[in-house]
């Protein structure tokens, strides 16, 4: 409760959140038949077991009982016993050997060595729907049937819209390659009841909007780095703006028919609508020339570019190409080192040469190891996001977006100075009397208050009427030593 | 809210007039803007409610404590029902503070603690069951469901849940439990004369069996631990 109550001190001090930023183009609103486009579709036999989920490289793993089975996008397949203790309700994978799952005991994070149980407090066990690394501050969501659930600070809070209406009938989180937030910034949730979507949330760390959807919509949505999309019959509820003051929805018409399965990744979406398969690749629409028989019940996209596509008898394997695969580096990570050792894949494409961009420059050369190109202590950036992309005989191929975060970040060497040059005054939080807010004095104030620190100053909202000396490297300071774990 | 026939008369409507206009030809176009059902943008925007529900990290557990001298002599006066004679000679090795010397009590295990607590156990559980085998004894200790001519297997285990629950507050035993399984084993395994030939269990050897399982369970890490 206290930091409930520091969240309403702190929002007397706060202006209404504004983030600018380019609204990505909205796709076009009649889709059909559009450029046709040839695809590779590489179709197997289901198999028993239920799809879970991909991984960003294209790693579909299915859960069989106490084993399960993954099939890369390359078509190895493998089976293991994931030694997990209980039944698996949900499960994020990351690569073709890591992934998390939840069960009614909690979270574990499977490897090659086996399953290690991942702490959440007893409140968040049992989750059915969830995004992101349960380890990790602000980089994960946790639905159960007791409510939402986020970590932040080094502290799990439940979300609810007041107190006495928890969200309970949430069945979707969003889920960008396996990350809870991008650009954003918020978590996107949708709840269900009576088999009806029937509202879809943003929630960010200073409010929390609710769209409440049309009749007739019960398909996921959908969540990109630059958008949020809901199926709704025959169309496809699209906004290309995903700050909480969201406004102009546009519709995407599919003149085939209702569209039976939807899916998102990227940049990309894929939809689709009886015998045809759709995709939006950031600018237009095109239909993928594949032979897939069957009925679609589900499309499995992924940030590498291609998607699953699952029927009751097959699944096929639909990409451009080959996929390239990217470990140590994972679609809207976040950082807190420098840098980072990445190994680049690309199984079927022969020795292309292989060079990575950050935010436009070239990174120095990597070198040939063991499975691909491997990039040693590659510089990862400044603090703040960028974006790699992965290049071959100089084409873009593969492009990620990740955060850096400084892990470095002293109290008392730090954020100190900057409490007292720009916080700690007397009419805010400086604790005298008059004071309205809470006295941001010492270090254990900034522990209580961290969660506040990091989403007012990482949103902007905080100082108050910043002076002039205020400067987005403080913000950054303060959002970093929160981040990086708030060390003395 | 569906507008799905609508639209469909909007545009077989543009088709006919319009011949090949791009909404007929397989091309992309305009979706009129009246169509959509768009979702309620914003329906409500509020400040959400986080209340804390524990720390991200687990817990620090704490170190294994063992009994004080003092606490293990009560506890195994209590649980036997006899008392050891002994105890004012080592309760110093045990590690009671004298407050002369030592201050403070010692809760360390050690080997000397180990060994102590074992000759106490030796001592009073054989008491124990000596003091149950006589005659007229109401409320017995240790032979609560049994008495040293007992062979039922079904009378050795509700005697050892008794037991378990008396010495270390066990319960809710299983069917194959293997909390029970090792003791089952030491009363029901079969005994041999000097030429190796399975011989019949005495009534000593189980009450001598009964004692073993006396001293296990006082010398059992979750008795003298917490």
């Amino acid at each position: 409760m206290r930091s409930v109550i520091a969240l309403v001190l702190l929002s007397a001090c706060a202006d209404a959140p504004v983030v600018e930023r380019e609204p990505p183009p909205v796709p076009p609103s009649v889709v059909e038949d559009p450029t046709s486009v040839e695809l590779i579709a590489d179709c197997r036999a289901h198999g028993e077991g239920e799809v879970m989920g991909t991984s960003p490289d294209g790693d579909l793993w299915f859960l069989d009982g106490d084993n399960v089975r993954v099939v890369t996008s390359d078509g190895v397949e493998s089976t293991f016993a994931h030694q997990v203790p209980g039944t698996i309700n949900a499960l994020s994978p990351w690569s073709s050997v890591t992934a998390i799952a939840s069960t009614e005991g909690g979270f574990w994070r499977l490897d090659p060595e086996g399953p290690a149980f991942v702490y959440v407090p007893e409140e968040i066990r049992g989750a059915h729907v969830f995004c992101g690394d349960p380890d990790r501050d602000g980089q994960v969501a946790v639905a159960n049937s007791t409510g939402l659930y986020e970590r932040q600070a080094g502290e799990w809070f439940s979300v609810s819209r007041s107190e006495a209406m928890r969200f309970e009938d949430v069945d979707w989180v969003s889920d960008l390659d396996g990350a809870c937030r991008g650009r954003g910034g918020a978590v996107w949730i949708s709840d269900r009841s009576a088999g009806e979507r029937q509202n879809l949330y943003r929630v960010d760390g200073t409010s929390l909007t609710t769209y409440e959807l049309p009749d007739g919509t019960s398909g996921d949505p959908l969540v990109g780095a630059d958008f949020i999309a809901v199926p709704a019959g025959e169309r496809l509820l699209f906004s290309s703006e995903l700050g909480p003051l969201l406004s102009d929805w546009s519709a995407v018409e599919f003149a085939a028919g209702p569209i039976d399965a939807a899916a998102s990744a990227g940049e990309s979406i894929w939809v689709s609508v009886g015998e045809h398969l759709y995709r939006y690749d950031g600018d237009d629409w095109t239909e993928a020339d594949v032979d897939i028989d069957g009925e679609v019940a589900a499309i499995h996209a992924h940030s590498a570019g291609g998607a699953w596509v699952e029927t009751s008898d097959e699944i096929c394997h639909v990409a451009s190409g080959d996929i390239i695969r990217v470990r140590g580096l994972r679609p809207f990570e976040v950082f807190f080192s420098p840098t980072s050792d990445l190994l680049i894949q690309t199984p079927h494409l022969g020795s292309p040469e292989i060079s990575v961009t950050i935010d436009g420059g070239e990174a120095r050369p990597g070198s040939d190891a063991e499975g691909g190109t491997l990039f040693d202590d590659l510089m990862m950036g400044q603090p703040g996001w960028h974006t790699l992309n992965v290049r071959l005989d100089g084409e873009p191929q593969r492009s990620i977006e990740y955060r850096v975060v400084a892990g470095d970040v002293s109290f008392n060497r730090d954020v100190a100075p900057i409490a007292t040059e720009f916080c700690a005054t007397t009419a805010c939080h400086g604790g005298g009397d008059e004071a309205e807010s809470i006295p941001l004095l010492t270090f254990e104030q900034w522990v209580d208050a961290a969660f506040q620190v990091n989403e007012r100053v990482g949103r902007g909202t905080m100082p108050q009427d910043a002076p002039d000396a205020w400067t987005p490297s403080h913000a950054t300071t303060l959002v970093d030593w929160v981040q990086g774990g708030r060390q003395p | 809210m569906n507008h799905r026939i609508p639209l469909r008369l909007l545009l077989l409507a543009l088709c006919v007039p319009l011949g090949a206009m791009s909404a007929c030809d397989g091309s992309i176009d305009e979706l009129p803007m009246d169509e959509i059902t768009q979702p309620e943008t914003p329906a409500n925007i509020s400040d959400p409610v986080r209340d804390p529900v524990g720390p991200a990290d687990l817990p620090q557990g704490r170190a294994l404590r063992r009994m004080s001298a003092a606490q293990f002599n009560a506890s195994l006066t209590v649980a036997t029902g006899q008392t050891w004679r002994d105890y004012e000679t080592y309760a110093a090795a045990l590690g009671r503070a004298d407050f002369a010397q030592v201050t403070e009590e010692g809760v360390e295990f050690n080997v000397t603690f180990e060994k102590l607590v074992e000759d106490a156990a030796r001592v009073t559980c054989r008491a124990a069951v000596s003091a149950d085998q006589a005659e007229g004894v109401e409320s017995p200790v240790i032979l609560r469901h049994v008495t040293s001519v007992e062979r039922d297997p079904i009378m050795f285990r509700a005697n050892l849940e008794y037991l378990m629950l008396r010495f270390l507050g066990s319960t809710d035993f299983a069917a194959d439990d293997e909390r029970l399984a090792p003791w089952m084993t030491l009363l029901q395994a079969p005994t041999f004369d000097d030429e190796g030939t399975e011989a019949e269990l005495t009534d000593e050897l189980m009450a001598e069996r009964w004692t073993a399982v006396c001293v296990g369970l006082v010398t059992h890490p979750d008795f003298v631990s917490y």
